[in-house]
């Protein structure tokens, strides 16, 4: 039955996290379509630099920037987007107090925080955008978040998942060191649910999965609980960044090669359709010889009979 | 039986809906091998398999209207739901204050939810009539005073049609409640900043309300980032009345950690000018910083060991 409808459009933070769970699962990434993929998401930007979720139309703020750091991080290709217009944009939500809002004019927050920090060094561009000084004033925002856990806002509640938003972005900053681990430790555990188990955002509510996952992360920044490393960029675990980095390797190479060909191709002249048909054929004599061949030696020399 | 006035609406799946017998619901395909798949209720599945029909058809009808009004009712996070409403309004055109008064409802209802907040603004632009929007904001804020989604559209807002006038007198008011409001803050430094800008006189005045308002809560985080903001591109010592009132704060023997960590920053500036004697002020600073560690801001005591040994690191090393 034929079901398509013209609202079927991807959702920026979907494609975030279905390439990051692929990545996870140890996923090579082949069935990606990535053309594809990189073409959505620059249909996204938009001219003030920043992100809409979807095509349709949605907001646009300082997460879906990050999504889209990540997208073209994972599939290793930051052509599709402009990298000027984000961090115009992301300059332009730097707040009074020295941290990140949403977006121009708002408050600054721990989520947008980690989502501007995140995306600028996803960018390469942390130390080269931000000055001595601005570093300093955001250095002192984020680890003022601290009261046992983290908080998000000045005079807000601690909340289990800003142990991972602005722990994250102290860690990219280079100071997660400076946290007091006791206090960070103690406050995530006392949200977790001690019948059912997970984490809440506060104590003595009801966990969910967003907590619980935010709170596993905050635990393994600090390296606490036998927890595998988190990757604080890409949120995904250092085990899967490395297999992320795998497969840049193997396209990298991939990539050497299919230049080399076509170098040969141009240098030759010729028509290398012959030249490939010819190789084609000779391989698959090759494996027609040998898928006889090698039987009847098996049976020759192995046969009982 | 039942009276009329005492009889409950009965809720009717669309299944069981005469006028819905002509359309063919569209499960939701989950493909061979689910994972972690939600539990709908039977009215939820009811609903949107209704709802992938209208959307698989495109129709854009009365009815269509109302069944997107179910499904919102049952996920109103769904965002397709949410555009397709906006495609079939658009195409009725309906009265867009009828549509706002039920978005109303909604919004009080889930005011964190980002959906209900994108459809006020198109609503808003589509209508371009901005005469309810301070008014419902401020309802919003009074029930949650840092409410993210509001505070932004309200900004949206002010900008867009200018309403810039009467925003001052309205954070006066929220911070006359609290003093710790982080929002009505920012929103201070919004204002002025989009309107007057941060000329020196303005920074001047600024610097003294934010005084003030220190004067009241020496521990308000929100009031020294402020005053600190308001100084913009230049230092803090630009300010002769700014260092005075520290200096007079200190020696009354506030302990703010808020007010050690600027005094620190004076003291930086100071070596960085080159216009002090280095083993003295960084004594200063080291004696400052201790008592951040040690005393008043325990939590950072890794935060200021490491600032003291920067600066040391950068002045100390680096004498002649």
């Amino acid at each position: 039955m034929e079901t398509t409808n013209n609202y079927d459009c991807s959702h920026i933070a979907m494609t975030y996290t279905g390439l990051a769970s692929l990545l996870i699962l140890g996923d090579d990434l082949r069935r990606v379509n990535k053309h594809a993929c990189l073409e959505g998401i620059k249909a996204l930007q938009l001219p003030d630099g920043s992100f809409k979720s979807s095509y349709d139309g949605s907001e646009n703020d300082m997460r879906f920037i990050y999504c889209a750091c990540c997208v073209c991080t994972m599939l290793d290709d930051f052509s599709a987007i402009n990298q000027a217009t984000a961090t115009n944009f992301i300059m332009k939500s730097l707040c009074h107090d020295g941290a990140f809002g949403q977006g121009p004019g708002h408050e600054s927050h721990g989520g947008s925080t980690y989502c501007a920090c995140a995306s600028l060094q996803l960018m390469g561009r942390l130390t080269t955008t931000l000055s001595p000084k601005q570093l300093k004033r955001l250095e002192y925002w984020c680890i003022s978040r601290q009261r046992n856990g983290f908080n998000g806002r000045p005079h807000k509640d601690d909340d289990t998942c800003y142990s991972f938003w602005v722990g994250a972005s102290l860690k990219i900053l280079g100071i997660f060191d400076l946290v007091d681990f006791k206090e960070n430790e103690n406050f995530v555990l006392s949200t977790q649910d001690i019948i059912v188990g997970g984490f809440a955002k506060w104590p003595q509510i009801n966990p969910d999965a967003l907590h619980s996952y935010m709170g596993v992360c905050g635990l393994a920044l600090m390296s606490l609980h036998s927890l595998q490393p988190v990757d604080p960029t890409l949120n995904i675990s250092e085990r899967a960044r490395l297999h992320m980095q795998t497969l840049h390797e193997q396209w990298a190479v991939a990539r050497k090669h299919k230049e080399a060909v076509s170098r040969v191709r141009t240098k030759s002249g010729g028509s290398t359709l012959d030249r490939t048909h010819a190789g084609t054929v000779a391989l698959a004599f090759a494996i027609g010889l040998g898928s006889v061949i090698i039987p009847w030696v098996f049976k020759a020399y192995f046969s009982k009979s | 039986m039942s009276s009329s006035s005492d009889e409950e609406e009965v809720y009717q799946f669309y299944r069981d809906r005469a006028e819905w017998s002509d359309v063919k619901p569209i499960p939701q395909d989950d493909g061979a091998s689910p994972v972690v798949q939600i539990a709908y209720s039977d009215k939820f599945k009811d609903a949107f398999d209704y709802f992938r029909a209208i959307l698989h058809t495109n129709e854009k009808s009365e009815r269509a209207l109302e069944l997107t009004q179910t499904a919102i009712s049952l996920n109103p996070a769904n965002y397709t739901v949410w555009q397709f409403r906006r495609v079939i309004l658009q195409h009725l055109k309906k009265d867009i204050s009828e549509e706002m008064n039920y978005l109303s409802k909604i919004i009080k209802e889930q005011p964190k939810n980002y959906q209900v907040w994108h459809h006020r603004r198109a609503l808003v632009e589509w209508s371009r009539d901005s005469s309810k929007e301070l008014e419902f904001t401020e309802k919003i804020i009074k029930l949650d005073q840092k409410n993210y989604h509001a505070w932004q559209h309200r900004q949206w807002v002010i900008q867009e049609f200018k309403l810039w006038d009467n925003e001052l007198t309205f954070v006066d008011s929220l911070l006359e409640q609290d003093l710790r409001n982080n929002s009505a803050w920012n929103e201070r430094y919004f204002i002025i900043e989009n309107t007057t800008g941060f000329t020196d006189q303005v920074v001047n005045s600024e610097i003294q309300y934010a005084i003030s308002k220190i004067d009241i809560a020496t521990k308000n985080e929100s009031a020294w980032s402020y005053l600190r903001g308001v100084l913009g591109d230049r230092s803090l010592t630009w300010s002769k009345e700014l260092r005075d009132q520290v200096t007079a704060w200190r020696n009354d023997g506030l302990k703010s950690p808020y007010l050690v960590a600027i005094l620190i920053d004076f003291y930086e500036e100071d070596l960085e000018n080159k216009k002090c004697n280095v083993g003295e002020t960084l004594g200063k600073v080291k004696e400052l910083c201790n008592e951040l560690a040690n005393e008043t801001d325990t939590i950072r005591r890794k935060y200021w060991k490491y600032v003291l040994h920067r600066l040391i690191k950068e002045y100390q090393e680096n004498e002649p």
